[in-house]
């Protein structure tokens, strides 16, 4: 089994990590600003390659593939010379989204996924049309290098928007760093890690035993080894997405959160605004947005047609399955229902009701996501309604005794349970941040525990890794 | 910039079938109920059409409330 480039190994924490940040603020009081530039971009290219060199090519040619295309596209208010006469900035646009998503869906549907592809695609399309637009002009080859590899978001997000990530990095090209600015990155770090390692893992192991036999699931099992995987998933992508933050904010870069507590939320519509906010964001504006204004006259049902074809496009870009797909028209329908009843019925939900029935619907939909295959979807979501068998415990027998392998993933999943009740996500956390003793002490726990975990075999890969 | 944000009142009413809706600067999602993907685009289209203007996709994106969209639609405008 190969080492992947990740966030949560001893290399990467202790070894990677310091070293980039050194080299970074040193080269940085250099003459020349670009020398901490290519330091990051040699080091991002470096942390992408590392176990599996064979994905590099890849990122390397849609890097240098889109970086060419934006040079032809042109800057908006002047003639490209490179632009033959007949070929207009349009041309250059739809052949450089067509090529795009023919070299995504090759390796998403046809070959294995290279790490980060259906993210450093997407980021560069919304660059494409940017350019196209006006809104920036054509990246030189190390901005658009800088910005593609860019570590701590290439291998899964949060999906960046170029022209705001280059803007920082100008802005910020003869800021150093002070421990008072590291302490909040550090502590989102390690929330982020603790959230994957050791909380996201623990349910994970839960979900797996679920998952692996779903003919045979009670009704209580139904229910935990659907909600440990609603969990598992949310720990380990916001975990991750914590970590990549908090990388970017030590390296002086601001990227927008990803997560908003999205189990909180009161509608599917809602849940869509608190989760993966950057691919909403891409979806509602390069997609949604295009599909809508190419209806000749809007109305209600056409922008529901639109909600729906893009809620499916959101299912089949995790992956080719069956399930992807039903996982994308389960949230299609959601939102269509969603706004039927926002806009034609009217009849405000109390809250709760409002929570619970949203919370539920997720936690269906995900079946679809996490299951082998959809017979087994469909048992484990028949599970939930098992009469026959109400409170047999017999799938998880192995867990539910104490010994030493089992305490880790029961503390685990009480840290969780915890975490989800205190009301608080990492973001409004780290935003009261204060450089205290009582952070740090709070801080060095979390890291201690985590790497506690993460030398067990408990800590598996990332989830979205996949995708 | 008021001026702009007067004429947009009835737009807003309109769309937000809310005739007592009255939007400031800061009024964004986050301040006027039922303001979603769906609101939001319909707005986007009703401006487009009665002042004659395009947004582009991602200045879309970059608005984060009325203040904003009043800006844009004021470069726009004296072009």
């Amino acid at each position: 089994m190969f080492q992947q480039a990740s966030f949560n190994s001893f290399e990467f924490i202790f070894l990677f990590l310091p070293c980039v940040l050194i080299g970074f603020y040193l080269l940085k009081k250099s003459s020349n600003s670009n020398y901490s530039h290519y330091w990051l971009i040699i080091c991002s290219l470096l942390f992408y390659s590392w176990g599996n060199l064979s994905n590099l090519p890849i990122l390397l040619s849609s890097l240098v593939f889109n970086y060419t295309i934006a040079q032809f596209i042109g800057p908006i208010d002047t003639q490209s010379s490179l632009r033959p006469r007949n070929l207009s900035r349009k041309f250059f646009l739809i052949l450089g989204i067509v090529l795009n998503v023919l070299f995504l869906s090759y390796y998403k549907y046809f070959s294995y996924l290279p790490l980060g592809i259906s993210f450093f695609t997407i980021m560069q399309i919304m660059y494409l049309v940017d350019c196209y637009e006006g809104m920036l002009k054509p990246n030189t080859l190390r901005e658009h290098a800088l910005v593609v590899s860019f570590f701590p978001t290439v291998t899964m997000g949060p999906i960046l928007r170029v022209k705001n990530v280059l803007t920082q990095f100008r802005e910020t090209a003869n800021k150093g760093i002070s421990l008072e600015q590291l302490a909040p990155s550090i502590a989102l770090f390690s929330i982020g890690l603790f959230k994957k390692v050791v909380i996201a893992d623990s349910f994970a192991i839960i979900a797996n035993i679920g998952y692996g036999s779903p003919s045979t699931l009670s009704m209580i099992e139904g229910w935990v080894t659907s909600l440990s995987y609603t969990l598992q998933i949310y720990f380990d992508f916001s975990g991750y997405s914590d970590m990549a933050i908090a990388i970017a904010m030590a390296l002086g870069i601001k990227i927008p959160i990803n997560f908003n507590s999205p189990y909180k939320s009161k509608s599917v519509v809602e849940f869509w605004q608190r989760w993966h906010i950057s691919l909403t964001n891409f979806i509602t504006t390069y997609l949604y947005t295009p599909i809508v204004r190419s209806f000749a006259k809007l109305n209600f049902h056409k922008a529901m047609l639109a909600t729906l074809i893009t809620m499916l496009i959101v299912g089949i870009w995790h992956g080719s399955s069956w399930g992807f797909l039903i996982f994308g028209a389960l949230h299609g329908l959601g939102m269509v229902i969603n706004h039927y009843w926002q806009k034609k019925i009217k009849i405000k939900l109390p809250n709760f009701l409002a929570w619970a029935l949203t919370f539920t619907y997720v936690n269906v939909a995900f079946i679809f996501f996490r299951a082998e295959s959809i017979p087994d979807a469909t048992a484990v979501l028949f599970s939930l309604i098992n009469f026959e068998s109400i409170m047999s415990l017999a799938t998880f027998k192995d867990v539910l005794i104490l010994s030493p392998q089992t305490l880790p993933i029961i503390f685990s999943i009480m840290m969780g349970l915890i975490a989800i009740s205190s009301g608080k996500n990492s973001n409004q956390i780290i935003e009261k941040f204060q450089f205290s003793t009582k952070e740090l002490v709070l801080a060095s726990f979390l890291v201690v525990i985590s790497l506690i975990y993460l030398n067990s075999n408990v800590s598996t890969g990332f989830i979205y890794y996949a995708f | 910039m008021s001026n702009i944000l007067d004429e947009l009142q009835p737009i807003f009413q309109d769309i937000f079938e809310d005739d007592e809706l009255s939007i400031t600067a800061e009024s964004n999602a986050d301040t006027v109920e039922d303001w979603d993907s769906l609101a939001h685009i319909t707005l986007i289209f009703a401006i487009e059409q009665e002042f004659e203007i395009k947004f582009a996709l991602g200045e879309l994106e970059a608005m984060k409330n009325v203040g904003d969209m009043v800006e844009l639609m004021q470069i726009k405008l004296s072009k």
